[in-house]
């Protein structure tokens, strides 16, 4: 969730109304539509991710941290600022571990808590939203 | 929140109505005699090229179906050049019996559409598509012998060209055994960076570092299709007659190919490709064909590059997203999908260690 959730609003907005409304002729759908956008519209300035979402990354990250032997940011009691240096701070580590350029061989322990905790970090934001069905889309 | 009446009054042409009179008179202006262009349509298939199939009607006859595809400058694998498939496209059709459209006209500069574009024949036959796990019929697909022995022959074909010296040298220049893989990692890398002009997912970092980490000297460098799996060609009577889609074609490693025509992502399971073709025959009529052998180890290398250009995509995708440019709602879609991509980008990852 690296986008703020507004963009995905505007990113329907302008889609609906360059790409569909210019298309729907019939008076009722174009109604509907609008009434849509409008919705739309309202909705977001309400929008944001939430917070139980950044919780979940901000802890999968604090403790790979701490299982590296790291100090895990705290952002001074602010979760988005804590969350952005546990970021920063892990991809220092990741920068570390292959600093030596063609070595292949990664300690199995280090490798190890990269992995749980990446997958910690991206399941919380896979638990939230379904797959796609992209048939329907082609 | 932007100013859409602004953004609308921009459009480029080939996103208007407007399309058909511009179509028609560039044809004129090429073929030096009124063309008229009708029954356009834009088809839904693909997300990337934008790709209109339209009628063309000389005025000294000749009716003809012809595709035009777009460019879309905020499109998927956006910024695109008609360069690789008319390089490929040329080469193929001379060299080789590998089914590929005709490039009749093409260009890389906007002014005539907006957007670069390919003029190219028409394919006869229709696309064959994944078959998902869950679908609803279990049916075998009844022409799957065949078309995977085509599948797998045509592939040959292309790793078999003989491309030094040729102009597809230019799709990957002074590519070696040595440097491919590397290079490909790096394009993709480079696809995916962000504002700070690298990589900002941790887990796009950790897998670049791992696939640098990880990636074989390649026994010889071959032309790659770059997107060859079921969904990018056509099956007319029972055989394949097209193979499509070939914006990613350049020089690498054969496994490459071989391994993205086997992912998940595309339907792919432990016995076959995406759910119709036989996974295990595809391999050794490729082997029969091509003299190569498949390494398994290898396939599972190039499972993890595939995954992490599925995933570079994406990430390219949401720096559009950001910037307010994207149109097709259905890339937003795709953005969605990006920690599910990642995390199975991690799981190839520990399967291939």
């Amino acid at each position: 969730m690296t986008l703020a959730l507004t963009l995905y609003f505007d990113a329907i907005r302008s889609s609906m109304k360059a790409e569909v409304l210019p298309h729907v002729q019939h008076e009722h759908a174009r109604s509907q539509l609008l009434g849509a956008l409008d919705v739309l519209d309202k909705l977001s300035a309400l929008s944001d991710w939430s917070p139980a979402l950044q919780a979940e990354q901000n802890a999968a990250l604090s403790q790979g941290l701490s299982e590296l032997g790291e100090t895990p940011e705290t952002g001074d009691g602010e979760p988005a600022e804590a969350l952005a240096g546990n970021e920063t701070a892990f991809a220092r580590v990741i920068a570390a571990v292959f600093a030596s350029g063609g070595d292949a061989a990664l300690p199995a322990e280090t490798e190890a808590i990269i992995h749980k905790s990446l997958r910690a970090y991206l399941a919380a934001e896979r638990s939230r939203i379904a797959a796609a069905n992209y048939s329907a889309m082609t | 929140m932007r100013d859409e009446s602004a953004t609308h009054a921009r459009l480029p042409v080939w996103r208007t109505d407007g399309l058909a009179d511009r179509l028609a008179a560039y044809l004129t202006d090429q073929m030096r005699e009124p063309v008229a262009v009708s029954a356009l349509k834009r088809f839904t298939a693909g997300l990337s090229w934008v790709t209109v199939l339209f009628v063309m009607h000389p005025s000294s006859g000749g009716v003809r179906e012809a595709i035009l595809r777009i460019g879309d400058p905020n499109g998927l694998l956006a910024p695109y050049s008609t360069l690789p498939e008319y390089l490929t496209f040329t080469t193929l059709n001379a060299e080789t019996a590998v089914p590929v459209p005709r490039v009749l006209w093409h260009s890389d500069d906007p002014a005539t559409f907006g957007a670069p574009f390919l003029i190219v024949t028409r394919l006869r036959g229709e696309t064959l598509l994944p078959r998902w796990p869950g679908a609803e019929t279990e049916v075998p697909y009844p022409h799957a012998k065949q078309v995977t022995e085509d599948f797998a022959t045509h592939l040959a074909a292309i790793h078999g060209c003989a491309w030094r010296g040729t102009p597809i040298e230019a799709l990957t220049p002074g590519a070696t055994v040595e440097t491919c893989t590397h290079r490909e990692i790096d394009r993709w890398s480079m696809h995916a960076a962000g504002p700070s002009g690298g990589l900002e997912d941790n887990a796009m970092r950790y897998a670049a570092g791992w696939l640098h980490a990880h990636a074989p000297k390649s026994d010889e460098v071959v032309l790659l299709h770059g997107d060859y799996r079921v969904g990018n060609f056509l099956v007319d009577d029972g055989r394949i007659s097209g193979l499509l889609d070939w914006e990613l074609t350049h020089l690498g490693d054969p496994h490459e190919d071989l391994a993205w025509a086997a992912m998940r992502t595309f339907g792919g399971t432990r016995t076959t490709l995406s759910g119709l073709l036989d996974l295990q025959a595809f391999q050794e009529r490729y082997t029969a064909a091509s003299g190569r052998q498949v390494d398994q180890h290898r396939v599972r290398y190039f499972q993890v590059l595939g995954q992490f250009k599925m995933a570079s995509m994406l990430v390219g995708t949401e720096q559009r997203l950001r910037n307010g440019d994207l149109h097709d709602i259905r890339l937003a879609v795709m953005v969605l999908q990006k920690a599910t991509t990642l995390m199975g980008m991690l799981k190839m990852i520990e399967i291939a260690a």
